[in-house]
């Protein structure tokens, strides 16, 4: 009897066949990735929003603002924007 | 290093596809551990083992590829029945499956046996499954369990007891 229960004890389980369960594994992990990267990009908006409302109440953001407003105007700094425009252009639009 | 182990390096890594491929590995024995777990409950099973797997890829990272992953993976999978359980309040000892009496063949004596083993308490049931069926050692089904070998031990013998004076008692005509 202690034999046989051990022998019994002692048989493997039967495993399940797949069938549909690993795709519905990954199916629940796309889910959650695409779950948790809204939280993500929500988080990065909502920590944006508070930075871009409390800088202009900070020292520093009167000189960053004060700054932006120099470059706005600023020749080399348009110059510059300009050839970075025409360097995508010539990516995009010659073929390899 | 073992397959498992290298794919789980690959998964910690963001590699959506090795862990798809522990998915496969891994999904039959996780499956069947939990089915008994759930006395037979298929769809709680497969629900509990889906969990299992999303909670494993969650915590991929914290898989150090020290021990098995297919431990590290069985010890989830137990705890997440533990908490289903007592979410439940799952009575282990209810009595709702009529045994067979007197019975010899190999298929009735399995049915006999899961009858018995979903009589008994969870955290016996899952030390006589991890320990033999399953072929862990008693220190890695102690790991797997989170509980002291000296406890495992004990659910061990104990539960080994109470399978064997039921099985007698079905076979003895009353």
């Amino acid at each position: 009897m202690t034999d046989n229960l051990d022998l019994l004890l002692s048989r493997p389980l039967d495993e399940p066949a797949d069938a549909t369960f690993s795709a519905r594994v990954l199916a629940g992990i796309g889910r959650m990735r695409a779950r948790d990267d809204s939280i993500e990009i929500a988080a990065w908006v909502l920590a944006a929003c508070c930075i871009a409302a409390l800088l202009p109440m900070t020292g520093a953001g009167q000189v960053v603002a004060l700054s932006a407003s120099q470059l706005a105007v600023s020749m080399p700094f348009a110059l510059g924007i300009a050839l970075l425009l025409l360097t995508r252009l010539v990516i995009d639009v010659v073929p390899e | 290093m073992s397959d498992s182990n290298r794919l789980a390096q690959s998964a910690a890594q963001g590699d959506v596809a090795a862990f798809a491929e522990l998915v496969r590995l891994h999904q039959g024995k996780l499956r069947a551990f939990l089915r008994r777990m759930a006395r037979g409950d298929l769809a709680l099973a497969d629900d509990l083992a889906q969990d299992t797997f999303l909670e494993a890829y969650r915590k991929i990272g914290q898989f150090r590829g020290e021990g098995n992953f297919a431990s590290w993976l069985t010890q989830i999978g137990y705890s997440r029945y533990l908490m289903y359980a007592r979410k439940q309040k799952l009575e282990p000892l209810d009595e709702t499956n009529e045994p067979s009496h007197g019975t010899e063949t190999a298929l009735l004596a399995k049915l006999d046996l899961e009858t018995a083993l979903a009589r008994i308490h969870p955290a016996k049931r899952a030390a006589l499954t991890l320990c033999f069926a399953a072929g862990y050692t008693h220190e890695e089904a102690s790991k797997i369990m989170d509980i002291p070998l000296g406890t495992l031990k004990s659910h061990v013998l104990r539960g080994r007891e109470e399978v064997q004076a039921m099985l007698t008692a079905w076979k003895e005509p009353s």
